[in-house]
Formats: structure tokens, sequence, C-alpha cells
């Protein structure tokens, strides 16, 4: 028989474990958010879905292209597959945040329908963005073809290196929206702060042309690392460092701290968007 | 076997606070307005209610409670079942998307699946009356088109409790009337209805009535007479009487009578013993008594029952009745309109006479039979409109009711509801 369930409002906030709870109760409007951004995403192009394709395209092309003409330097790993395994980590984690602190203000008429925890927009973010990286994955297997290189064993550990490249981009989205709330002046910066960032992680470039004692900054920045991980992965060349599993770590605390973080927030979004 | 709580609300308040602290009207906190004020009721499941009151009286905020998009400051709000809400704004479209897609979407946000949904398809989009535009996207759509489709996504869905803040307003007066009937048929259905209401109508099928004001629950009340007394307080604001009993007017400002006849006596009553309150299981009289005083013109009365915020529930003429006045003479006309019995709510109604000139043809033509609708039209067009007075008399009504019944077809094809009362001439 179909039973009823009982649903409690009451003004207290939510532990951990009960904003966990509340998410897997709600975990199926995750695809049915992220079905409906795949929808819409190029609903008023020519080309719709073929720019999924496209857009990575066209990103490698432009880093190829300045790359081979400033003679950038990529070791033994030819430059265009360089490039596109840093695009493919750089893009999933700059997706999520770019498109999870706006999640709550486009969705404010579902919000001010029906109940359920706002990070259900993150996590719906998330999966688009892998869908994503999942496209500039599959460009890669024709560059590989084309350079002759054979995948390393390490391969696979693309699951483990996905989920820490989310749990960056989930970490630093949870953080900046919730500090975002009240006021959104932060938001206001964060562009530029992504396209700072991107100088501190070695996607089109190299650690190596960084003077020696800059290089701990690679080190010591978790997307960094991730990039790394993504190379690590598939050449058989790069060794593994011990901070990366480190900072693995490290991130995932952050996630979960800012996660809580952002449960105990939300509430306030129906009142202030 | 007593019935279990649908839902539950205990000592619920909340405060929100002000961008602009000088708008502070609370001295017990600090800063902020208290939208509701420790409110608590019970509500069975298979019970309706209705909540009434005016703008700011914290009716809105105590929905959205409900519907759980914003939290209370302090109480606690429990729900049994699957929830369905119109509230005020937000309809959880998708513009870019096509209506049908957004039937999906929408029924997925609420908790059904795919499977469940696709069955109920075809149903709600001929209940939206969108028709083709349905695989349009939904920013192409109007205010009522979008307003429509979400009623009918909500409406045809299988839901425990159903939340709805009065939107009505929006959409022509065909769907206005539907989604009525709909909301009607889902309180019949033994669901759970919780509604905000300005616009009071069909109040007798709900269960129970809730005041509030000033984000307080004034009083709750299992008896409809809540609603014509709040709606008679509103009125009785502007210094107009509501009568309840017995009435006659026989003087009427700014009625001249060079205009080929003149009103002298409105009354309304009903056949009751002491000074008793109108009761809606007699029937009502309506007697309008005027002068005839050119030979040329016939004069003919249109008689307008509208509720408290104008909006015209009835129209009838003895015309439309068959009864013709055939004398072209100047005497004396007293006019009776029967109103059948089960026909007023527990509403505030205002009567409206119309004088209308120049219908002979039609008028003879018609002569001992009711009119049909197109008869009607033509009628109108052929008349001369000589004086309109409009909330002659404000009326409520104790509802006695014994359940369904049925007052015959109305017709709703010009826009108002048109109906052929008993009428008779002297």
């Amino acid at each position: 028989m179909y039973t009823r369930e009982t649903t409690t409002y009451t003004s207290g906030h939510d532990s951990l474990r009960t904003s966990i709870v509340k998410v897997w109760e709600h975990k199926n409007l995750i695809w049915v958010f992220a079905r409906r951004d795949l929808q819409v995403k190029y609903a008023q192009t020519h080309l719709g879905f073929a720019w999924s394709i496209f857009k990575p395209l066209l990103g490698l092309s432009i880093y190829v292209f300045f790359g081979y003409m400033l003679n950038w330097t990529s070791g033994q790993i030819p430059y265009a597959v360089y490039v596109l395994t840093g695009l493919v980590g750089w893009n999933l984690f700059t997706y999520i945040i770019s498109n999870g602190v706006s999640a709550v203000q486009e969705s404010t008429d579902v919000i001010k329908k029906i109940y359920f925890p706002k990070s259900i927009l993150l996590f719906s973010k998330t999966v688009v963005g892998l869908f994503e990286a999942t496209i500039s994955l599959a460009l890669l297997i024709p560059l590989l073809i084309y350079f002759e290189i054979v995948i390393s064993w390490k391969i696979i550990f693309v699951p483990l290196v996905l989920i820490f490249n989310i749990t960056c981009g989930l970490a630093t989205t949870f953080i900046i929206s919730s500090i975002s709330i009240a006021k959104r002046d932060f938001l206001q910066v964060l562009p530029y702060l992504i396209s700072v960032a991107i100088w501190l992680t070695p996607v089109f470039l190299s650690a190596s042309i960084f003077p020696e004692r800059f290089q701990f900054i690679f080190d010591y920045n978790p997307i960094a690392n991730v990039i790394d991980l993504w190379r690590w992965v598939i050449f058989d060349e790069i060794e593994f460092k011990f901070i990366w599993g480190i900072n693995f770590l490290l991130s995932t605390v952050v996630l979960f701290f800012g996660f809580y973080l952002y449960s105990f927030r939300e509430n306030k979004f129906a009142d202030s968007v | 076997m007593t019935k279990e709580n649908a839902i539950s609300v205990l000592n619920l308040s909340k405060n929100y606070s002000l961008r602009n602290s000088k708008i502070v009207n609370n001295e017990n906190l600090s800063s902020g307005f208290l939208a509701l004020n420790d409110v608590s009721f019970e509500i069975k499941r298979g019970e309706s209610i209705a909540i009434i009151g005016p703008n700011g009286s914290g009716k809105s905020t105590l929905l959205k409670i409900l519907a759980g998009v914003t939290k209370p400051t302090s109480g606690i709000v429990k729900l049994k079942g699957k929830v369905a809400s119109i509230l005020d704004i937000g309809a959880g479209f998708h513009p870019e998307l096509s209506g049908k897609e957004n039937i999906f979407l929408n029924g997925q946000l609420l908790g059904f699946s795919k499977k469940e949904i696709h069955p109920k398809v075809q149903e709600i989009i001929e209940f939206s009356g969108i028709g083709s535009f349905i695989d349009e996207p939904v920013k192409n759509y109007s205010k009522g088109m979008y307003l429509r489709l979400a009623f009918s996504i909500v409406a045809h869905l299988d839901f425990d409790i159903y939340l709805f803040d009065e939107v009505f307003g929006v959409g022509d007066a065909e769907f206005v009337l539907k989604s009525r009937n709909k909301i009607l048929s889902i309180i019949a259905s033994n669901r759970t209805v919780v509604m905000v209401s300005h616009n009071m109508y069909e109040l007798n099928a709900f269960d129970m009535f809730i005041e509030m004001n000033e984000g307080k629950l004034i009083q709750v009340s299992k008896e409809a007479e809540i609603i014509s007394t709040y709606l008679s307080k509103a009125i009785n604001k502007n210094n107009i009487y509501v009568h309840s009993s017995n009435v006659t007017l026989e003087d009427f400002p700014g009625l001249n009578e060079q205009r080929g006849f003149c009103l002298e006596k409105l009354k309304l009553s009903q056949v009751i013993d002491h000074q008793e309150n109108f009761s809606s299981d007699k029937p009502f009289s309506i007697f309008i008594y005027y002068k005839k005083l050119s030979f040329e013109d016939t004069v003919d009365v249109i008689l307008t029952i509208s509720d408290s915020v104008g909006t015209v529930i009835i129209v009838s003429s003895p015309i439309v009745a068959g009864v013709v006045d055939e004398t072209n003479e100047i005497r004396e006309v007293q006019l009776e309109c029967t109103i059948p019995k089960y026909f007023f709510n527990s509403k505030v109604y205002s009567i409206g006479l119309t004088f209308v000139a120049n219908a002979i043809e039609i008028k003879n033509k018609s002569k001992g039979k009711q009119l049909e609708n197109e008869n009607v039209g033509e009628l109108f067009k052929n008349y001369k409109v000589i004086k309109s007075m409009q909330n002659l008399l404000y009326f409520k009504v104790q509802v006695k009711m014994p359940g369904f019944v049925d007052i015959g077809e109305l017709d709703f094809s010009t826009g108002m509801l048109l109906n052929a009362f008993n009428w008779e001439i002297k």
C-alpha cells in the first residue's frame, strides 16, 4: 500500500548527517535538473548538440596555435595532448564553479515552488560538467592514435582523478556560494580570480618554465595536482607525488565543511532571491 | 477510527528581516517584520480549509512555509503525504523548454516519475486549452497560458495535499470557472486542500475556515458565516451597509423623471417569520417598482447580481424569461423576480439594475417563451441604456446547504451568467 511520508519543517538547522540524508532523498532531482540543463543548453543554436564537441576543439586549437608559436614546451608529451589533458580537468573544475554559484539564481522559479536541498542544483551542474568532460576525453582518443601514444595501465585510476577533480570544484563552489548568499560582491571578482588561477595551474604551461623557487605552488595547489594526475593516468613517464594524496584528503575535508556551511546557509535563499 | 492529521502547525512564527530597518513595527524583535505570530492549527486528512484575511495578514507566508519554500523562525509544521502547491509566483517552468517538456519537468520536480506522468499528459494539455502551442517554448506563452498550464499539471497529478494561493484572477472567464470546478472536485475526492482566497467563491465546499489578520489567527470556524461576516466588515468600512434581512429601498438619489421612467422601490425579501436573517434554504423575491412615463418607449429592466468585488455573477431580465410588458402607456409597473433557494453562497452580494428602452420587435417575437441565447444577444444589441445603477443594495445570506444542489444549467457564452429566473409582471 502507498504510505504517506511525513515531512517536517522546523526553525532548527540540520546536522551534517541530516543534510546528507536529505540530498539522498531528493537525489532523483539531480538527474531531472541535469537533463533540463542539457536540453536547454544549445536550445537557440543551429548546431545544437554539436557545440558540445566544437567548443573543446576550439579551445584546444587556440592554445595549441599559441603554444607552438611561442614554442612552449611540454616535455616528452606532444603539446596538443598536454593541453587537452589539462583542459579536461580545468574545464570541469571551472564549469562546476561558474555554473554552481549562479545555479540558485537561475532556478529561482523552482525554488519558490517546491522544497529541495539547494545543493542538489550544484550536484546537477556537476553531472552536466561530467558530461562535457567525457566528450573532451573522447577527443583525446584520435590524438593519442595520431601521436602513437600507448596509454598507461594507470588509466584505471581515472574514477579517482575525477572524484578529486569534482571535490575541488564543489568544495570551492560551496564556500563561495555560502559567503555570497546575502551579499553578492564576491561574485563580481570571481571571473577574474578564475583567469588568474589558470596561470597558477599547469593547464597549457608546463611547471618547468617557472623559476625553481616558485614551483612549490604547483604542489600545494590541489587543482594543479588534479591536472598533473590527469597526465599521470595516461603517461607512464610521470611520477606520483605523495603530496597529491594528502591534498586529496584535505580537499575532501574542505568539501564536507563547505557542504555543511552551504546547507546551514541555504535557508536564506528563498527569502533573498 | 479517527482520521490522522494531514497538516499540523504548532506555534508557527515567521520574522522577515528588513533591509531598511526603519520599517520596524514590532517592538519585541530587534528588527524585522513579524509576518506570522504564533499560529497553530490542525487539519485532518480529507479536510479542506480556506484562509481569509486582508493583504499582509500572513496568509501567503503561511502557505509558503507549508510548501517548504521558506523556513519558519520558530514552530513546527508537519505534513503527511505528497504536497502540491500553486503559490503566487513561480510555476517552476523553464522558459526555453516547450509546454510539453515542461509538463514532464514539472511533474518530475513534484515527485512523479515519467511513467506516472505519461498517461496524464493528454488530459493536462486538453484541460489547459493551450492546444497547438504546447510544442512552443513557454517563454512565448502569455501570462494566462502559463498559469493555465501550471494549474492543469498540479490538478491532474495525484497529491495528498494541495496548497492554492488564489491566483485564478488570471485566465479567461471560462478557465476560471473550469479551475474552480476542478478544485471543487479535488475537495470532493477527499484530498486535503488549503486555499488562500481574496475573491471568495464556492467556499461552502470547504470544511473549515481560518481568518487571519496581522499574522495572527483571528478565528477558526466550521461555519461559512465567517466569510460573509468578514466581507461585511470590509465593506462596512466604506460606510456601506450590508443587509441580512428583509429590506426596502425607496430613496434613489440622482434619479430624475425625465428619462421615461422613475424607479420607486426596490425590495429584497424572503418569507420569514420574525426578524430573521436571510437564509439560503428559502427562495428570494426581488420586487422592482417603477413608473413608466412616456408613450413611445417600452422600458425593460436588467437585473445584475454581483459579488463584493464587482464581478457580475448573474444577469436576468423579464424578457429573457419571456415575460413581456405589452402596454405602451404611462403606468406603474411592479416586477417580481424569484430566485430559487440554494442559489446564494456565503458571500456578500450586490444588486444592480439597468433600465433600457426600445426592443419591441424581438420583444414581440419572444413573448411567452424563454429566449434562446442568439436572440438575447440580438436583443441586447437593440437596447438603449437609459440608466444603469450598480450596487444599489448589498446583502449577505446565511448558508444552509443540504449538500449538492443542482441549480440548473448555466450559460456562460455571453461572458456572464444569464439566467431566466421566474419573473412576474403586474
